[in-house]
C-alpha cells in the first residue's frame, strides 16, 4: 500500500524503468545538465527548459484539454516548482524528464481535484452508455471505432481522464507511442532495454488503460466527480 | 489481428486527446523561460523572492485583464467601477477645461485612435484601438493587437449600448461573445474604460493640474494641460484597477485653441505592482456621420456565446448575498475581496470553465455566469467603497460564519457612522467609537 502510494506520488523515485523514457536527450547532455543544476548553473537550467518546455506543454495539454489558459498555468506552476528544487535533483532517482514530469503530474492531479462537480464527465458517461456497438471491442482494439465517435469530444474527455489516472510511466509510454508515433525500437534504444521489454510494458500500459477506461465509463455518475 | 492493426486502432483512440489541444504558446514560454531562470537563480543564491506568479499569458490574458473587457470579464475577470468626481473649473490658463468638457458634450458623434503599450514583468503588449462614440447610439470600441513586426490581429470589439442598458463583447481571439446586462449598475460608469475624452477631461479636472502653455501639433495650435496626480483614474488605462492603483501618473491633454476640442492625449501610468501603461489618443474626428447600423454588434458565425451576463449593482444587499453564497460553497468567507482572486476562486467553486460553456444551453450559461456575478457582489461593493474613500475594511481571513459578533466588513457612511457586516452576515450601523470597540482584538 505504501509503495503504491509512493508510486503515484513519486513515480520517478520508485520505477527505474520509466526513468529512461523521455523526449529524446543525449545521455551525455543530460549528465552535463544534471551536474550543472546541482552546481547552480543558470545555463544548465535554460538548457533543461529549452529541451522540455515544449513537451511538457504538449503533454499537459493532452491530459487537460485545450484550454490554453489552464495549460499555461500548469506549465508555469510546473517549471517554477522545478526551478525551486532543481538543485537537489538526484540522477540516481531517474532522468530529468521523469523528475520534471512527476512535478507536472502533481499539478495536473491538483487541477483535476479542483474541478468539481464534473458535469461534463457525467455527460460523457451517458453518451458512452448510449452508444450502440461492441464498445469494449473498440477499446480492446478488436474492432475499428466508428469515425464519428473518434471525433467526438466526449471520447476525448474519457480518454484524457483515463490516461490521467494511469501511473506516470504508462501515461508517458502511451503518449510517446500512440501520439508522438515513436517506434518501440526507438523507445527501447533510449531506455537501454530490449524491444521485447518495451512491448511488454506497452501491453501492460494498454491493459491498464482499458481497465481504467472501463471503470470510468461504467461507474455511476458522482456528484463530486472523479479525483485523480 | 496483427500488431499494426492493433496499434492503429489504439493510436486512433488515444489520439482523440489531441482534440482541441493547442501547440505551445511561444510567447508565453519565452516569458516563462526568463521567469523560471530568475526563480532558479534566486533559490541557488538564497535570494529568492516570491515572484509575481502570473505571466500575462498571450494576448487573451492581457485582453481579459483590460478594462475594455472588464465586464465580460464578468464571466472571467471583471470589476465594476464607479467614480465620484469633483469638477474644478479654473485651470489658470486661457482655456477652461470645463469649457472643453462642454464642447465635447455638444458633439453628436466622434471617432479617434488609441495606441497602447502595456509592460509588465518581461511581457509587453501593444494595442491599436479605434473608438466611435455617439451621444445617441453609444460606443463602439475595436481593438487590435500589434506584434513586433507591426502585424495587426483582431482582438476584441466592444459595444456599449445605453438604449439596451447592455454591453456586448466580441472576443476574436477566443471566438466568443458575451452580452452584459447591468442590473442597477449605472451604464454611465462604464464609459471611462473607452478612453472617452469626456472622462479624461473630467478626471484631469478632478486632479491638481497645470497648464503646459501653447504648442503646435499637426499644424494646429493647441494648449496643453498636465496632471501628475496619482489619483488620476481616467482613460482606457483604468486597467490599473486590475494591476493595482496608479503609483505614478503623467497625463497630458492638448486642446485645439480655436475649437476647444482635444487633439491629443498622452497617458503614462505606473501601477503599484510595477505595470507600466503608455497610451496616446489621437486623430480625433469630430461630428462624424453615424447611424444605428454602425453600432449593431457584428458576431461572426460559430462564435461561442457566454449567454447573458448580469452584473449586479454595488450595494450592501448584493455584498451580503455574495458572501453568503461564497461561504455556503467554501465553508468560509473569501480571504480578501480582490476582484481577480475572488473571481478565480468563485469560478473554481462553481466549476465555471470557459471552454465547457459550449456544452451548455444559453439559459444555463446565464445562470452560471450570474451565479459568478452574484458571488462577486462584495468585491464590487468594496471596490466602490475604496474609490469613494469610505474607509472600508474587510476581515475575511480571520472572521468566519460562526463569528456572530465580529466585524467582517465595514465602511463609513455620509453621517460619519459606520455600516458593519458581522460574521453571521447581520448588518448594523454603529458609531465610530462602537466600531473601535468591536474591532479590538
Amino acid at each position: 500500500m505504501l509503495k503504491r502510494k509512493l508510486y503515484y506520488d513519486q513515480s520517478w523515485d520508485i520505477d527505474v524503468f520509466c526513468c529512461q523514457l523521455r523526449p529524446y536527450m543525449d545521455k551525455n547532455v543530460e549528465k552535463a545538465i544534471a551536474r550543472g543544476l546541482q552546481q547552480g548553473s543558470q545555463q544548465a537550467w535554460l538548457q533543461l527548459y529549452e529541451a522540455y518546455a515544449g513537451p511538457v506543454w504538449r503533454n499537459i495539454s493532452r491530459l487537460t484539454g485545450g484550454d490554453s489558459a489552464v495549460v499555461a498555468d500548469l506549465v508555469q506552476e510546473t517549471f517554477l516548482a522545478a526551478a525551486r528544487s532543481a538543485r537537489n535533483f538526484n540522477a540516481g532517482r531517474g532522468t530529468l524528464w521523469v523528475w520534471l514530469w512527476a512535478i507536472a503530474r502533481r499539478q495536473i492531479a491538483l487541477y483535476y481535484r479542483k474541478q468539481k462537480p464534473r458535469m461534463p464527465l457525467d455527460q460523457a458517461r451517458q453518451w458512452w452508455a448510449g452508444l450502440d456497438g461492441e464498445k469494449f471491442d473498440w477499446i480492446d482494439a478488436k474492432a475499428d471505432m466508428p469515425p464519428d465517435i473518434l471525433e467526438s469530444k466526449e471520447l476525448a474527455l474519457l480518454v484524457r481522464l483515463a490516461l490521467s489516472k494511469l501511473p506516470g510511466d504508462y501515461q508517458t509510454l502511451l503518449l510517446a507511442k500512440y501520439i508522438d508515433s515513436r517506434q518501440a525500437e526507438e523507445i527501447a534504444e533510449q531506455m537501454g532495454r530490449s524491444e521485447t521489454a518495451v512491448r511488454s510494458k506497452l501491453t501492460r500500459a494498454r491493459k491498464a488503460f482499458r481497465k481504467v477506461f472501463t471503470r470510468l465509463t461504467t461507474q455511476a455518475p458522482k456528484v463530486h466527480g472523479v479525483s485523480i | 489481428m496483427n500488431d499494426k492493426t492493433t496499434d492503429k486502432r489504439i493510436s486512433s483512440i488515444i489520439s482523440s486527446v489531441n482534440r482541441g489541444t493547442n501547440e505551445p504558446d511561444k510567447q508565453f514560454l519565452e516569458k516563462l523561460r526568463e521567469q523560471s531562470a530568475t526563480e532558479f537563480e534566486g533559490y541557488v543564491t538564497g535570494s529568492s523572492k516570491k515572484l509575481a506568479k502570473t505571466i500575462n499569458f498571450s494576448r487573451w490574458r492581457i485582453i481579459m485583464k483590460s478594462r475594455i473587457t472588464k465586464s465580460v470579464a464578468a464571466a472571467v475577470i471583471i470589476i465594476a467601477c464607479c467614480t465620484c468626481l469633483i469638477l474644478w473649473r479654473s485651470t489658470g490658463s486661457g482655456i477652461a477645461l470645463a469649457d472643453v468638457l462642454n464642447r465635447i458634450e455638444q458633439v453628436a458623434a466622434y471617432r479617434y485612435q488609441v495606441r497602447s503599450t502595456i509592460t509588465a514583468l518581461q511581457s509587453r503588449t501593444d494595442l491599436k484601438n479605434t473608438v466611435l462614440i455617439s451621444q445617441e447610439y453609444g460606443i463602439k470600441f475595436t481593438s487590435k493587437t500589434v506584434d513586433p513586426n507591426n502585424h495587426e490581429t483582431d482582438s476584441a470589439d466592444t459595444y456599449l449600448l445605453p438604449k439596451q442598458n447592455s454591453e456586448i463583447f466580441v472576443v476574436h481571439e477566443r471566438k466568443m461573445y458575451a452580452r452584459v446586462k447591468f442590473d442597477g449598475a449605472k451604464l454611465e460608469d462604464y464609459k471611462e474604460q473607452y478612453n472617452d475624452p469626456r472622462v479624461i477631461v473630467k478626471q484631469i479636472l478632478g486632479c491638481d493640474h497645470t497648464s503646459l502653455g501653447q504648442s503646435v501639433i499637426d499644424g494646429i495650435t493647441v494648449e496643453g494641460f498636465r496632471t501628475t496626480n496619482s489619483t488620476y483614474g481616467g482613460g482606457f488605462m483604468g486597467q490599473a484597477d486590475f494591476e493595482g492603483r496608479p503609483d505614478k501618473a503623467d497625463v497630458k491633454l492638448w486642446v485645439d485653441v480655436s475649437t476647444f476640442l482635444p487633439v491629443r492625449v498622452e497617458e503614462n501610468v505606473v501601477t503599484k505592482n510595477g505595470m507600466r501603461m503608455h497610451e496616446v489618443s489621437y486623430d480625433f474626428q469630430w461630428n462624424v456621420a453615424v447611424n444605428a447600423d454602425d453600432f449593431k454588434p457584428v458576431i461572426p458565425e460559430g462564435y461561442l456565446s457566454f449567454g447573458e451576463v448580469i452584473v449586479p449593482a454595488s450595494n450592501e444587499d448584493n455584498a451580503v448575498r455574495g458572501l453568503r453564497a461564497f461561504s455556503s460553497l467554501a465553508g468560509k468567507y473569501p480571504d480578501n475581496l480582490d476582484a481577480i482572486s475572488l473571481n478565480k476562486k468563485a469560478r473554481k467553486l462553481i466549476s465555471l470553465d470557459i471552454d465547457s460553456l459550449n456544452d451548455l444551453a444559453d439559459d444555463e450559461k446565464t445562470k452560471l455566469t450570474s451565479k459568478l456575478m452574484s458571488i462577486m457582489g462584495p468585491a464590487f461593493l468594496y471596490e466602490k467603497l475604496v474609490e469613494d474613500n469610505r474607509d472600508p475594511a474587510y476581515y475575511g481571513q480571520t472572521v468566519g460564519p460562526d463569528d456572530t459578533n465580529k466585524v467582517l466588513m465595514r465602511w463609513k457612511q455620509d453621517d460619519g457612522q459606520y455600516r458593519v457586516i458581522f460574521g453571521d452576515l447581520s448588518v448594523k450601523t454603529v458609531t465610530a467609537e462602537e466600531l473601535s470597540e468591536l474591532e479590538k482584538p
